[in-house]
């Protein structure tokens, strides 16, 4: 198999009930992944670009033997998940969390060295290895102070040593830069660009289409559990390359206005965010084609009896093709 | 594991850390230590309290025990470190879940009931730190020492009597987790582990059919064993029986608890319940 990830119509559905033992309340039913498939290329950076619950972690955990799935099937670096778990472990490591995942009364060093003993690693090259771990990752000078002292930024690099342990040759990072300040994100992305030099391929989810667009050779777009365009940053932006981008920030809007704009004509996505609920302040972006969509487009919003607060005309991004290709803002979440 | 050395180094890694982690927390150590001799100190006086000065004369007739202060150190160092370890192992899922470690296991080389069970090890390992502490304090204050083949002894009895717990701690694990609700569980099934192993007191003051049940628990054999050694009152072939007894219980409850945590595990793995908490 020449592909270092292959997912084949994944899907997967949770089942939860709501209440306790004896009062079991109202069953619901989410279905996180419908029929997921893609490949990731050996050496490449690939993306999972899409907002919260859209199904990436999910994708992530199948791929990484903590999930099974319903349906669909999926290798890595050659081995099936299910059928062999065990052989996909020894090829991945895993990065779930950006702040959890530690033993918060031993110091970054003795986690890594407790970790590195259940990868099988013999004293000497446990402690090489974390040695340059933390160089590689700037946490040299941290590395014998308790986690529970660690920034969020410390503990999100300690995680990435963590799967980086026993050099895997494939990397699953879930949100690496979530809820991290800009130093430490972006000490995290030039590690994985310093990763992919050393020939990993990773796998990474995000909802931040700079980091997509920055570090990903290819990305693929995902929301409501389905992959819905693949392709580099480069090849998804020229497909709204044609087109205009408006942002208008509105008072009095409601989830009507949406619908109503997708229908006008030569709309091709529209996305809305609420600033304030209380005050009914929504940023609603249109991507749209033809001069005399930015015409009819106003009109309507006029007649809605809302204010009109600004209106801004954008550059085209990645974002826009997210809008373009679901509906949905990835900065919703 | 391919050899001999790959689970050695993760019993290493396992036993390390919780070492690390329970002597940083140095203040707990010296309070589970401790509570041997306030119980013991506690059953004494309501003994001396009730029946006044012939208490210890009583207490000899009924168990043929000359050092009570002994007998009920022995009796709390067991109570304390099954208690422990049945709380430990019943809460190891979801303390691990919410410190976002759980899952992390499941990434290694390893089977995840081994960990456990590791972890469990070091529980025992830390009862027998805290058995050596307390029990040479007594003696030391009475004049003697225990011999290294004493303390050989006692240490393989109280992992013997102790270890097999982990297996009633998965299982509480394996049916509680769900619900939130495992200290409360644990803490049920410690009170009857305490009140039916014979920790403070003789098993032969109960009913026939406490007796009965008694003999199921392998820390009731344990309790006798312990006590037989330090008195000097055991005959090899006795030693031999309680032994048996107990590594066939071990077998039995390990066995028991590893059929519900397989169970739980392959649900949570279809649930996505693996990391929930």
């Amino acid at each position: 198999m020449k592909d270092a990830i292959e997912a084949s119509n994944l899907a997967k559905t949770f089942v939860t009930r709501e209440g306790g033992l004896l009062f079991r309340g109202k069953k619901r039913v989410v279905e996180a992944l419908k029929g997921v498939s893609f490949e990731v290329r050996r050496g490449e950076v690939f993306g999972l670009l899409g907002p919260n619950g859209a199904g990436k972690t999910t994708t992530i955990k199948i791929l990484s033997t903590l999930l099974l799935p319903d349906a669909g099937d999926a290798w890595v670096n050659g081995y099936h998940v299910v059928k062999e778990a065990s052989k996909v472990r020894e090829a991945i490591g895993v990065s779930l969390y950006s702040d959890r995942g530690f033993y918060w009364k031993l110091s970054g060093r003795e986690n890594l060295l407790y970790f590195a003993r259940l990868y099988h690693l013999d004293e000497k090259t446990a402690k090489e290895r974390i040695k340059y771990l933390f160089e590689l990752l700037d946490l040299k000078a941290d590395a014998d102070r308790l986690v529970e002292e660690y920034s969020t930024g410390m503990k999100s690099k300690l995680n990435i040593a963590r799967a980086l342990l026993h050099d895997p040759p494939i990397l699953f990072l879930d949100e690496p830069t979530i809820g991290l300040d800009p130093n430490s994100a972006r000490k995290v992305r030039e590690t994985v660009l310093e990763l992919k030099k050393e020939g990993k391929t990773i796998l990474l989810t995000t909802h931040n289409m700079f980091e997509a667009d920055m570090l990903c050779d290819r990305v693929a777009v995902i929301s409501k559990g389905r992959i819905v365009d693949v392709g580099t940053p480069s090849e998804l932006k020229s497909k709204v390359a044609e087109h205009k981008v408006v942002e208008v920030t509105l008072l009095g809007f409601d989830d009507k206005v949406t619908g109503k704009l997708s229908g006008v004509q030569g709309v091709i996505g529209v996305a809305a965010r609420v600033r304030d609920p209380v005050a009914g302040v929504a940023e609603v972006k249109v991507v749209y084609d033809g001069d005399s969509s930015i015409r009819d487009i106003l009109t309507l919003l006029l007649n809605e009896s809302l204010k009109v607060l600004s209106v801004k005309n954008l550059e085209p991004t990645l974002e826009d093709v997210f809008v373009t290709l679901t509906g949905e803002r990835l900065e919703e979440s | 594991m391919k050899n001999l050395e790959e689970p050695v180094r993760v019993v290493h890694a396992v036993v390390s850390k919780e070492m690390k982690i329970m002597f940083r927390y140095f203040g707990v150590l010296v309070m589970i230590a401790s509570i041997p001799f306030m119980f013991g100190g506690m059953m004494m006086g309501i003994g001396y309290a009730i029946a006044g000065p012939s208490a210890f004369s009583n207490f000899t007739a009924n168990t043929g025990v000359s050092n009570p202060l002994l007998y009920t150190v022995l009796g709390g160092v067991l109570m304390i470190g099954s208690m422990i370890l049945v709380e430990n192992t019943a809460g190891i899922i979801r303390d691990e879940q919410m410190m976002g470690t759980f899952e992390l296991h499941y990434l290694t080389p390893n089977s995840t009931l081994m960990l456990w069970l590791f972890h469990s090890l070091s529980t025992s390992l830390i009862t027998l730190v805290i058995m050596t502490v307390d029990v040479t304090v007594v003696l030391a204050w009475q004049g003697s020492l225990l011999s290294p083949v004493e303390w050989l002894l006692a240490a393989t009895i109280t992992v013997l009597g102790l270890l097999p717990l982990a297996g009633l701690g998965l299982v509480v694990a394996a049916l509680t987790v769900r619900f939130k609700e495992v200290w409360a569980a644990a803490s049920v099934v410690n009170s009857f582990v305490a009140m039916l192993s014979g920790f403070y007191y003789p098993l032969e003051v109960f009913p026939r059919v406490v007796r009965f049940i008694a003999q199921f628990l392998p820390t009731s054999y344990a309790a006798q064993a312990l006590r037989n050694i330090f008195s000097g009152g055991v005959s090899s072939l006795q030693l031999w029986e309680q032994v048996v007894a107990m590594t066939v219980l071990g077998f039995a409850y390990l066995v028991v608890g590893r059929a519900f945590y397989l169970r739980w595990e392959n649900e949570a793995k279809r649930r996505g319940e693996l990391s929930k908490y």
